[in-house]
């Protein structure tokens, strides 16, 4: 059973990212964990989000994104969901990164961010229902 | 109003700027950060320190910025390089390894001292 629940939903503003950032990271820092486990929920939530206005709503502010999270069993599960456009994330290896850090090629950074910052990532699309990035991160609590 | 501020002030070595980058880099403030430095460049300076000292937050957005500021620097023979990264910033250094591709240094004067870009020509 979910022990803490988390529920925020946005317009699709690039504002909003920053509301996003601030309220994941107030959420996450309530359970006592290490600064660096904040600060990477905080980076995947952020990347998924921007993902989310770029491929779901092409950077309109028309749409929603719905943020849910919770702990159970020592591990938080946050799924960052939309309305918009679905797509298919392909996968990003560290021979990609390299190549956008020589400057060949600049898609799929968040992607890799994402999957380096949490224990799991996957993205579902159901057609004309929504879309949603799943993520989970196992909780180290700070002694 | 975006949270992000960009100063920039002439450095210790002829041609050299210090571009003090201060909020945030995200989406909101990422293109801003670069047209506002290509305007720089644009204005011949061509060697760039960003001290990111009052950053607070840069995620994909920022790093795209500056892999795309550093590209043109480097085709035009010129090059830019980070130092001062706050502690909060450095994790998605190190996961990315961008060090890899932009120089970062504890501060400017270590810039200064060990990067060949600042070099007296």
């Amino acid at each position: 059973m979910p022990v803490s629940e988390f529920f925020l939903e946005v317009s699709s503003t690039p504002e909003n990212l920053a509301v996003i950032r601030n309220k994941i990271r107030a959420y996450t820092k309530s359970f006592k964990v290490s600064v660096t486990v904040v600060d990477d929920i905080e980076l995947a939530v952020d990347e998924a989000a921007t993902n989310v206005l770029e491929h779901a709503y092409s950077n309109q502010a028309q749409g929603l994104i719905q943020i849910r999270a919770w702990k159970e069993a020592e591990a938080l599960t946050i799924v960052v969901r939309d309305f918009g456009r679905g797509y298919k994330p392909q996968p990003v290896t560290y021979k990609d990164i390299r190549r956008i850090l020589e400057g060949y090629a600049r898609k799929g950074m968040g992607r890799f961010i994402m999957k380096e910052c949490m224990d799991s990532v996957r993205y579902k699309s159901i057609p004309r229902k929504h879309n949603e990035t799943l993520m989970v991160k196992k909780l180290k609590r700070d002694r | 109003m975006s949270n992000f501020k960009f100063n920039v002030r002439a450095g210790e070595v002829s041609g050299c700027l210090i571009c003090e980058v201060i909020g945030t880099l995200d989406i909101t403030t990422a293109m801003e950060f670069e047209i506002t430095t290509h305007k720089t460049i644009k204005q011949g300076n061509e060697r760039l320190i960003f001290d990111f000292s009052q950053l607070d937050y840069i995620n994909s957005q920022g790093l795209g910025a500056l892999l795309s500021l550093h590209k043109v620097l480097d085709s035009g023979g010129g090059g830019l390089v980070i130092v001062s990264v706050a502690e909060r910033c450095q994790r998605i250094f190190d996961i990315t390894g961008l060090d890899k591709a932009i120089s970062v240094y504890k501060d400017i004067a270590e810039a200064l001292r060990k990067d060949p870009l600042f070099k007296v020509r």
